[in-house]
């Protein structure tokens, strides 16, 4: 019955999908040289180097529309683009394009397997299997949702600020001409191939639903999760991205900074984490017995290639090998150690001991609240960020825990929420013009942090109830009892 | 016979018994130990449940190369030979060795 409901819902997304791409697929050529607006890109953070803009906008060969007005009024300087568009192979940054590729494969490292690790060990044995497994599959249903829908909801630009246009299914318009030398770029990176671009930010939407699993870790059904998820990915993360990094979007256009996904990936991930955790309730025996983590070595090793990750994280998000990108790498390792030091502080003033369990916690507290100010802020800013993420993102994963009463059962919203909010906020504050030549508004980033916190924890509340519905998303007490290893994989770690 | 195999058989019980009788036994001490092992093929056999039979005599025929009707040794009382930990007992990990060392209850409703 449930595989016959989880069908039925599959088909209606394809369907869907089908019937949105038609006028997509017949629009093509002209989507991928179409000309409009000025770019933006400096509100959102992933602006390009001014020089290699102006030459590729230049240079770029024009749709014939554009060579009709050209022709008639030559003194007039064509837009700025806004919307991939064909370039020929010199314009592309070959430094740029290398770096983004490396960037790419780190951020992938993350979520596999990186956060693979890092949650598997934190969770009882007879669950090790099945957690690692969700943020695996995760990786491999976002792959295909991005390439369907995903990016070009989320980058490519509509009527509307909200949501992305549904142009680019099936990613419509991408191109690679040897013949005549000519690739596709994104207006938002044109000095490497869009599909390096596309990839890039593909490994974002993979890890940002595989943050979301820790908070239901151990009791959801795994059909479910990939139900869930998939849904999620669609009505949630996609739009974010588009109003806080496509530079018509919504948050974009007001000058909101998220220079890596502050508030697109953790902020997102820490609000429907939360609601996940209400809505299935707590793990059967929470605050009564002890859950013991399975291997803890397991998450240090998982953290660590997170940390490693993260630079392809925040440098890659400048989108060109270049200083600010340098910048970007200086301040995630200074606010990643200062973060894991403070945290071993407060370890060391209210228990009297120190836990590789904290160390690595708050390591991740400092990446995270460091992602959406690295490209903005200098060594100062880092060393505030580090400090103020270690004691906020303490707090989060326990007195916090305590007052909310979920069983977040590996502290989504203590560390990538609570994380998420506090680099947000303090990017306004330490935003150095000098390095980005951008200016932060505290309640500009105030508002969007809370207008993603509520949107997300909304739609997710919606996505949950349907899929709850249709599926159900609980496994049963005595599946629980048991372990989802065994009772929903068939497998166990011996 | 490879360890993982018996190992595999085990955890099997393991979760029958524990499903039936809601009773907890050692599944590595059980691979390791003869005595234990046939205690609780034994225990599995008198249930007289068809599939807890079958991986008894599965184990059986892994630990000790063949079927045996009768128990081949002087069964030891299971709270003697078997080590559970606290851990055990309370979350469900059925195999853990922790050997009793670490304090738990600091997972107790948090992690960190």
């Amino acid at each position: 019955m449930c595989l016959l409901k989880t069908s039925i819902w599959a088909r209606i997304l394809i369907l869907g999908c089908l019937i949105m791409a038609t006028p997509a697929l017949a629009d093509n050529a002209t989507q991928a040289n179409e000309t409009g607006n000025s770019v933006q890109a400096d509100q959102a953070g992933r602006a390009p180097e001014a020089g290699s803009t102006e030459s590729a906008t230049i240079d770029s060969p024009p749709s014939p529309a554009v060579i009709d007005e050209a022709a008639a009024e030559p003194a007039v300087a064509p837009p700025a683009p806004t919307a991939p568009y064909l370039v020929k192979f010199d314009q592309i940054s070959s430094g740029d394009t290398a770096w983004m590729m490396t960037s790419t494969a780190l951020v992938l490292l993350m979520t596999i397997p990186g956060l693979v690790l890092f949650y598997a060990g934190m969770v009882r044995k007879k669950n090790v299997l099945s957690t690692a497994l969700q943020s695996f599959a995760i990786c491999c249903l976002i792959s295909v949702i991005w390439v369907v829908i995903g990016y070009s909801l989320a980058f490519t630009p509509s009527d509307s600020p909200f949501i992305g246009s549904l142009d680019r299914m099936f990613l419509s318009g991408l191109s690679y001409i040897k013949d005549t030398s000519q690739l596709s770029v994104s207006h938002i990176a044109p000095s490497i191939p869009e599909s390096v671009f596309i990839m890039f930010q593909m490994t974002f939407a993979i890890i940002t639903p595989a943050l979301i699993v820790g908070a239901f870790a151990e009791r959801m059904r795994f059909t479910a999760m990939l139900v869930f998820m998939s849904l999620w990915s669609i009505f949630v993360y996609a739009p974010v991205a588009h109003w806080v990094w496509e530079p018509s979007g919504f948050f974009a256009s007001q000058g909101v900074l998220d220079f890596a996904g502050g508030t697109v990936v953790h902020i997102n991930a820490g609000a429907a984490g939360l609601v996940c955790a209400y809505m299935l309730g707590p793990r059967s025996g929470y605050g009564k017995v002890p859950f013991v983590p399975y291997n803890l070595v397991y998450t240090l090793v998982g953290a660590s290639l997170l940390w490693v990750g993260w630079f392809g994280f925040n440098a890659g998000s400048a989108v060109a090998a270049d200083g600010r990108a340098g910048m970007a790498m200086l301040v995630t390792q200074i606010a990643t150690a200062v973060a894991a030091m403070t945290w071993i502080s407060i370890e060391w003033i209210i228990k009297s001991r120190i836990t590789m369990l904290g160390c690595a916690s708050g390591a991740v507290a400092g990446l995270v609240a460091i992602t959406p100010a690295s490209g903005f802020v200098g060594v100062p800013g880092a060393l505030a960020i580090g400090l103020a993420a270690g004691v906020c993102c303490y707090w989060g994963a326990t007195g916090l825990k305590r007052l909310l009463g979920a069983d977040d059962a590996l502290d989504v919203f203590g560390i990538h929420g609570v994380g998420g909010l506090v680099g947000a906020i303090l990017t306004g504050v330490f935003v150095d013009k000098a390095i980005s030549g951008a200016e932060g508004s505290v309640i500009m980033q105030t508002v969007a942090a809370l207008g993603t916190l509520l949107y997300s924890g909304i739609v997710t509340l919606i996505l949950l109830f349907i899929v709850d519905f249709a599926i159900g998303l609980r496994v049963d007490a005595e599946e629980e009892h048991d372990g989802l290893d065994l009772t929903q994989h068939a497998e166990r770690v011996l | 016979m490879s360890e993982t195999e018996k190992t595999s058989v085990a955890a099997l019980i393991s979760v029958i018994l524990r499903r039936k009788l809601n009773r907890v036994i050692d599944v590595k001490w059980l691979v390791k130990n003869q005595d234990y092992a046939r205690e609780i093929i034994n225990i599995s056999r008198e249930l007289d449940l068809p599939d807890l039979s079958d991986y008894a005599n599965h184990l059986e025929s892994l630990m000790f190369g063949s079927i045996q009707s009768t128990p081949a040794a002087k069964p030891k009382p299971v709270s003697v030979e078997t080590p559970v930990s606290t851990t055990d007992l309370a979350d469900g990990n059925d195999d853990e060795d922790d050997g009793g060392e670490i304090d738990t209850s600091k997972y107790v409703g948090h992690l960190r």
